[in-house]
């Protein structure tokens, strides 16, 4: 079931370059599962026009957290927001990430750490590697409630943690058994998948970003193409693929 | 002066309808609208064969507005009509469902409405002409108002439920209006997107693969009410607006305008619940 609500949003911090809102929900948090995103309208008349998808960050009792990076107009409005705005958000939408039996190591590129905190509620004892361009762009791990066993951190300018990318990071693992979840710009993406072709037995699950309309499978607008040059919807097919389902 | 509410012989609970390709197949949005608060639900246009649709990016926001490029994605006549045979999921929905279909050939559309008139869940169909005909090289069934002709006549020869047909906003919609009221057809819908292109200044290359996409939205409001205030005129049969409908404002505007129905079709992106907002207001 999806539902469509007005939520008051309840905290707002703003937090580096990134945004994080907690929202009161009626059904929206209690139904979420970790992967899924909603869709928010972030401005009551036609600028912007279309909705906006962000990966539900976490979730507790009714509150639904997200974690947003400013990029343009839309998120800029939600930067904007006050606590006690109501916001016009549809969801739990998508699908949600397997849960599979083996160890986890969490591939996160940025604002690709949303997903995580939620998902690390589930999957406890996973092992964080999280990739930044520069410490302005590493969020305050510690606000966020989750449970990975242990945080690697990488940054390009070598300002917090390891100087390099979090492929870097990645590739000091043997991958065989254990089970990888990454979230982060496609070349991150194709850069993982670089490292998983290599390794025997390796189960992984990207959760991807794409323009998106409607969000919930019906303006098709959110192709994503397969190896076999078919296409499916990030929407309702994913956001949450196989590493090897999609062409990234 | 009020029109009726009445297609053909079909009767219809309001004047708020849902548009073809922003509605899906009709089970996306029952989560978020109670579909007996509506008119009818337009269904996403079915092919002949079936169409996996044009790479990615196939959507782009615009000030007010929307380009699409979706390329008909669905998943062909055969498919759709033995899974109806089936299972008539339609028949549960408590509204006038309106089955929307384009052919490759005259004879396609003539073979579809008389299969998809069967189904017993679909009220009234919809002759989507304003998509590309393969075999006058890509241009719109309704650029040639022959086609028009043929297509309305031979249709409403052979099906026994109502049915509109749809134009293009970039053809002689008002000539074929009246092509398609002498001709046999019960309404007709004005119209579908408006040519579009986007391009990407920086790099010199076009956004979408086919260079010109559909554009709707908000944006195109005015143009809407101004060709559906030109094809009302023209006709006596009911004319279905579509076109940056986003309020019971605007709904009302296309009816002063000469509309006999108001469909929404972006705007069911923006806001699911929206159809059924406008038609509580309208009432
Ligand atoms: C399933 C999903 C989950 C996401 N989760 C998060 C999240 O948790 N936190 C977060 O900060 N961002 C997330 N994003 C990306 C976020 O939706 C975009 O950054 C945002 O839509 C940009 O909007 P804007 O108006 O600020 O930018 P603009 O650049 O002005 O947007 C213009 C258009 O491009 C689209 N767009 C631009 N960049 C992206 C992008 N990277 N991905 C998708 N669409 C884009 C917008 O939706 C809009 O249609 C997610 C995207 C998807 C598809
Ligand atoms: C993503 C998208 C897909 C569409 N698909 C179809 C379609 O399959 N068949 C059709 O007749 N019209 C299609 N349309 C056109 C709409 O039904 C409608 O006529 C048009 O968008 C104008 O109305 P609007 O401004 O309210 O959207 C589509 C429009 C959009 C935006």
């Amino acid at each position: 079931m999806k539902y469509q609500e007005q939520c008051e949003i309840v905290e707002k911090i703003i937090d580096h370059s990134y945004l994080f809102l907690k929202f009161r929900t009626k059904n929206i948090a209690k139904n979420a599962l970790a992967g899924q995103f909603v869709n928010i309208r972030v401005n009551n008349s036609f600028t912007p026009l279309l909705r906006r998808p962000f990966s539900i960050t976490d979730t507790e009792g009714d509150t639904l957290s997200l974690l947003i990076l400013l990029k343009g107009k839309g998120t800029e409005a939600l930067f904007g927001k006050k606590i006690g705005d109501f916001l016009d958000i549809i969801g739990p939408l998508g699908n949600s990430f397997p849960l599979i039996n083996r160890r986890a190591i969490f591939v996160a590129g940025g604002v690709g750490i949303a997903p995580f905190f939620f998902l690390s509620k589930t999957i406890s004892s996973g092992l964080l590697l999280f990739g930044v361009k520069s410490k302005e762009y590493l969020p305050e791990l510690s606000a966020y409630s989750s449970s990975f066993s242990e945080v690697k951190i990488a940054s390009e300018d070598g300002s917090s943690g390891k100087k390099g990318t979090v492929i870097d990071l990645l590739s000091e693992y043997d991958l065989s058994d254990k089970v990888v979840y990454a979230c982060g710009p496609n070349p991150m993406l194709r850069a993982v998948s670089k490292i998983l072709r290599d390794c025997a037995q390796v189960e992984a699950y990207y959760s991807i970003e794409t323009i998106m309309g409607c969000g919930f499978g019906v303006c098709k607008g959110c192709a994503v193409e397969t190896p076999s040059g078919q296409y499916k919807l990030a929407c309702t097919d994913g956001p949450i693929f196989s590493w090897n389902e999609v062409k990234l | 002066m009020k029109a009726p509410l009445k297609i053909g012989s079909l009767s219809f609970r309001n004047r708020v309808l849902t548009a073809s390709g922003t509605f899906g197949m009709g089970k996306e949005f029952s989560d978020f609208l109670d579909y007996s608060q509506l008119g009818g639900i337009t269904l996403k246009t079915i092919t002949k064969n079936p169409r996996q649709g044009n790479p990615p990016p196939r959507i782009l926001e615009t000030p007010y507005g929307l380009l699409n490029s979706i390329g008909l994605e669905n998943e062909g006549f055969q498919k759709v009509y033995q899974d109806l045979k089936k299972n008539d999921y339609l028949r549960q929905y408590d509204t006038n469902v309106i089955f929307s279909l384009a052919g490759d050939s005259v004879e396609d559309y003539v073979e579809m409405a008389r299969f998809f008139c069967e189904i017993e869940g679909i009220a009234m169909l919809e002759l989507n002409l304003s998509c590309p005909n393969v075999h006058e090289g890509g241009a719109t069934f309704d650029s040639n108002p022959e086609n028009v002709k043929r297509i309305v006549e031979e249709t409403a020869k052979t099906v026994s439920k109502p049915f509109t047909v749809k134009f293009s906003p970039s053809q002689d919609f008002v000539k074929n209006s009246r092509i398609a009221e002498y001709s046999g057809a019960h309404a007709i819908t004005i119209s579908n997107t408006f040519l579009g292109m986007a391009i990407h200044a920086k790099t010199k290359t076009f956004v979408f693969k086919n260079k010109t996409a559909g554009y709707s939205g908000p944006a195109v409001k005015p143009m809407a009410l101004a060709n559906v205030y030109r094809a009302a005129q023209a006709v006596k049969i009911p004319v279905i607006a579509s076109g940056g409908i986003s309020s019971a404002e605007d709904a009302s505007e296309f009816l002063i305008a000469g509309a006999s129905f108001i469909s929404i079709g972006t705007l069911n992106f923006v806001d699911p619940g929206l159809a059924g907002k406008i038609a509580k207001e309208i009432e």
